[in-house]
């Protein structure tokens, strides 16, 4: 069953990448992000689950989705003709070689250095990770303003 | 994830490891602006899928905290670049990385 | 609480300020923010006084009653920073009263570099790599917006660049702390330090590729001179006189001093890649036209002295590029402003088409006079201790080759600065810039500030070194053995 949700999520990864049309890479990467989700469900991260379902495939796919419905289908711009078979193999050559260090990963002694057992998520979220909470509060601020300065209409000056 | 904990764990790495090809990937061998933003949001996936599966099952919670505060990061990071990429769209006409390389480095 | 309003205050009145500027839009944003600064350089030189002198201290906050789990870290190193970030915010504050002006929407502007002086703190003040990060991505936000800030073709495309680059040297950082929170559980620099797994090969690799490309070492420099040549002239000033170094330079300094513990190899990659980012940068900057181009250069040239002194290892070596950590905030600031503030008076920088301005402009010109004699290593102004201390670092350590390369990099930069000063500001008038006249009261207020800043230093550089510098070097030194003091948590 694992096997199948990650080929799942790597196929519409791929399918991401390499389809022409970009509606359709973007609703590839879409149902990639709820396999994702799935699998997170599976690990017993829900909450992980969740956000991955409402916001990587909620609201970022919207936002590409405004973009391209902006920007036009774009299958102008030509991608570079490197066949897929190249890609293939060096995936191939990627895995074989990044094996070892997932083995050693997985076998290696597992250190508990978080010490605090923390029952709830609320409390690992709220308790655990305060100060990342502000550093999301600085993100999103930096954000909106970013956004409003580059794509808003000016009140005054240029 | 009942039985073949182990298995299981390592397809999931190498599916992290190979998200994470797939996105380096799209990066450097495509031309289209919003093609490189979905590249860096399937890497973000794949190190999403790493943090999970690497704390699986005792760090779990302490996980998802990290994994929500990069996926808030990451919708910050695609608005800003979609905001760019649509004012680029304005004023080139295109949204070819080539046409906008030409500031030498 | 009282670490606090260094990431607290800039962060609220960023969020007030949208709704303040329905009710003055012009003054009231204006005060705030620089009222917001000066509190900020207050509080950094009183915790000096209130400082137990060594050690590292942590704070944990409270509310009422109840821990908030926020702890904040401050050691010397830590308050070196603050202060150098204090002083440069000021002096951008001030400049951008009236360079703002001319592109408009003062409030957000302001919010934005609020914001960014917050995440900087962040990144200064924390004990977490993670939070690290995620305050170094914050401020690379603010900083992709502020260089598209003109809204021209040029900025967009240095803004794209830059966010490009800058989101895969993110991804590599986010990728090594991935790693050591899967092998060790927690992300927690004082935790991790306990541990040698965490300073695998695979890691060291990771961050210094990704915190390399943040403190535009060559040969990951591409994206400097494309976007501080498009982006108004704060932006260059606030990024290359501080996030380039909280976001590089601190960062590194943070993880493979005070928790990996000094690792040969990796010092002797560092005084790599310092050297060749000295001599790209300056053999780079030769033939440039442009001032904000060629500053740009300068920049990547004078990161490569600060981790080639880093990468010496030698107590000697990390005062020296301490000092000049914090000597090149203020000059390279100086000189960014002084850029801009020709700019604002003529309308361009292309050295061409300028000339003669030191008659029409006595402010600007002697502040940059003031600048690029720093900037060269000229006594008794204050690049020129910083620089001497590393050379003498090179020479103690027996690097020779090294030090004679320092000092020919130093007569280059002084070559090429005195070279574009001679064409903008002596020599004949271009008839076209008759009209030109000194540029409005605030901007002048900084520029002259940052220069004295300049002098001062130069001059009374002993006794700066032992109150700011010996401390900071000294937690470098430590390394891994730092001791902890825990203040208990307070009432908010």
């Amino acid at each position: 069953m694992t096997s199948l949700l990650i080929g799942a999520v790597l196929v519409f990864a791929c399918l991401a990448v390499f389809l022409k049309d970009m509606l359709k890479a973007v609703l590839c990467l879409l149902i990639s992000s709820i396999f994702l989700a799935i699998i997170f469900f599976r690990l017993n991260a829900p909450f992980a689950g969740v956000f991955e379902i409402s916001v990587v495939a909620g609201l970022i796919m919207v936002l590409f989705i405004i973009t391209i419905s902006i920007v036009g289908p774009q299958d102008t711009v030509s991608e570079p003709t490197v066949p897929i078979a190249i890609f293939l193999v060096l995936f191939m050559i990627f895995s074989y070689l990044v094996n070892d260090g997932i083995v050693h990963l997985l076998t290696s002694e597992k250190f508990l250095a978080n010490s605090k057992d923390y029952k709830r998520f609320g409390e690992a979220l709220w308790l655990g990770r305060t100060f990342d909470i502000v550093g999301q509060i600085s993100v999103i601020f930096a954000g909106v303003f970013v956004v409003l300065l580059v794509a808003g209409r000016r009140r005054n000056g240029k | 994830m009942v039985n073949n904990n182990l298995t299981d764990c390592w397809l999931l790495m190498h599916g992290a490891a190979a998200l994470l090809f797939i996105g380096f990937y799209c990066i450097f061998a495509r031309r289209n602006m919003i093609r490189l933003l979905i590249g860096l949001e399937i890497i973000s996936k794949g190190i999403c899928l790493l943090i999970i599966c690497g704390s699986f099952p005792s760090g779990i919670l302490v996980a998802q905290a990290l994994v929500i505060t990069i996926i808030v990061i990451e919708v910050c990071l695609m608005a800003v670049g979609l905001a760019l990429v649509i004012k680029a769209y304005k004023q080139a006409g295109s949204i070819d990385i080539r046409k906008f390389a030409n500031l030498k480095g | 609480m009282f670490l606090f309003i260094f990431i607290g205050m800039p962060l609220a009145i960023a969020g007030i300020l949208p709704v303040i500027s329905r009710i003055s839009r012009k003054f009231l944003p204006d005060f705030l923010a620089n009222l917001c600064f000066v509190i900020l350089l207050a509080a950094s030189i009183s915790i000096y006084n209130l400082w137990p002198g060594a050690g590292r201290f942590s704070h944990n906050l409270g509310w009422f009653g109840t821990d908030l789990n926020i702890s904040l870290v401050l050691d010397g190193f830590s308050l070196l920073m603050i202060f150098t970030v204090c002083i440069v915010s000021l002096a951008v504050g001030l400049f951008s009263i009236d360079y703002i002006e001319r592109y408009g929407w003062r409030s957000a502007y302001y919010s934005i570099l609020l914001v960014l002086v917050a995440s900087i703190n962040g990144i200064i003040l924390t004990s977490d790599l993670f939070t690290m990060y995620v305050f170094i991505e914050a401020a690379g936000l603010v900083c992709y917006g502020l260089v598209a800030f003109g809204r021209t073709r040029f900025a967009i495309e240095g803004a794209i660049k830059y966010l490009i680059i800058s989101a895969i040297a993110s991804v590599f950082i986010l990728l090594g702390i991935a790693l050591i929170f899967v092998r060790t559980g927690s992300t927690d620099l004082r935790v991790i330090a306990a541990y040698p797994v965490a300073a695998s090969k695979v890691n060291i690799i990771l961050f210094l590729v990704g915190f390399g490309v943040k403190c535009a070492l060559v040969p990951f420099h591409f994206w400097m001179p494309d976007a501080y040549t498009a982006a108004p002239a704060v932006l260059p000033a606030m990024s290359s006189g501080i996030f380039v170094k909280a976001a590089g330079v601190y960062a590194l300094c943070r993880i493979f001093f005070n928790t990996y513990g000094v690792n040969q190899a990796v010092l002797s990659v560092m005084i790599y890649l310092g050297i060749v980012s000295i001599l790209v940068g300056a053999f780079l900057a030769l033939g440039q036209t442009r001032l904000r181009r060629m500053l740009a250069y300068s920049s990547i040239s004078q990161m490569g002295y600060i981790v080639l002194g880093l990468g010496i290892g030698t107590p000697l070596g990390i005062i020296g590029a301490l000092l000049h950590l914090f000597f090149h905030s203020a000059f390279k600031s100086l000189l960014f402003l002084n850029a801009g503030a020709v700019e604002y008076a003529t309308g361009t920088d292309e050295s061409k088409e300028l000339g003669g301005l030191g008659g029409r402009m006595p402010f600007t010109s002697t502040t940059n006079i003031i600048g690029i004699l720093s900037a060269a290593g000229v006594p008794p102004l204050n690049g020129f201790w910083s620089k001497l201390i590393i050379v003498i670092a090179l020479w103690q350590a027996k690097m020779f080759l090294y030090a004679f390369i320092a000092i020919f990099a130093s007569v280059l930069t002084l070559w090429y600065l005195l070279l574009i000063q001679r064409r903008i500001f002596f020599g004949k008038l271009n008839k076209l810039l008759a009209e030109v006249y000194e540029v409005p009261f605030w901007m002048n207020l900084s520029m002259v500030g940052l220069a004295l800043v300049c002098v001062w230093t130069g001059v009374s550089f002993a006794s700066f070194i032992c109150t700011w510098l010996l401390p900071a070097s000294g937690v470098l030194i430590d390394g891994v053995k730092g001791q902890l003091f825990i203040i208990g948590s307070q009432f908010l």
